[in-house]
């Protein structure tokens, strides 16, 4: 699934481990959810939504 | 740089290992007689040192699930149910191989597979496959008692 997590980080001047940890998650896994490798549970894709303030239809992108 | 998540999993696998090897170890370290065939208290005690190894790993093991994020949780499901599978399965020609006399026939010198050999093979080998069978078939009726 793709998702605009990068753009968003980028956005704060955040580094993958700063997201990582404010997600409470590891580094690989903010990596492999930016590539698209990797689908984050829904409990996660809320934290992420919450963290950015933003919907989550707004990072996940729905590719169909 | 490593994280401390990466690390905190690590050492608690390192100890895991280390530990459950040491209790399963320790009647050979104290007693070297225990290469020939035990009797008695001694095999009361080598089952109950390879019982705590199991409960020392469970412990770990729990730790280490608990530590992981959900990206590590599905990697760790992703191998266990694909490697396990596929590693279990490669298994079997083996087993037969062996079981058949495959080992004789390559190195005659060396090995040879008598009645008893075969049946104590036999039984080592299907009691991997049942512990690991029953525990699949325990760990899915549990999932599905939680998720109902």
């Amino acid at each position: 699934m793709k998702n605009r997590l990068k753009v968003l980080r980028a956005e704060r001047d955040w580094s993958q481990a700063d997201l990582a940890g404010r997600l409470d998650v590891s580094r690989q896994s903010v990596n492999a959810i930016e590539t698209g490798k990797y689908d984050p549970s829904l409990p996660l894709a809320f934290r992420i939504a919450r963290l950015f303030g933003q919907p989550i239809e707004a990072i996940f992108l729905d590719e169909r | 740089m490593v994280e401390r998540r990466t690390v905190t999993i690590w050492t608690y696998a390192v100890v895991a290992w280390a530990g459950a090897l040491g209790l399963m170890a320790w009647p050979a370290l104290v007693d070297r007689r225990l290469r020939e065939p035990a009797t008695g208290p001694w095999i009361v005690v080598i089952t109950a040192c390879a019982t705590l190894a199991v409960v020392w790993t469970i412990v770990f093991v729990r730790l280490i699930w608990r530590r992981s994020d959900e990206y590590m949780r599905e990697g760790s499901k992703f191998a266990w149910y694909w490697g396990g599978t596929l590693g279990l399965l490669a298994s079997l020609p083996l087993y037969v191989f062996i079981l058949s006399g495959g080992l004789h026939w390559l190195d005659p010198a060396r090995f040879h597979l008598g009645r008893e050999l075969a049946f104590a093979f036999r039984l080592g080998f299907g009691l991997a496959i049942a512990g690991q069978a029953a525990g699949f078939l325990i760990a899915l009726a549990y999932w599905r008692w939680a998720k109902r």
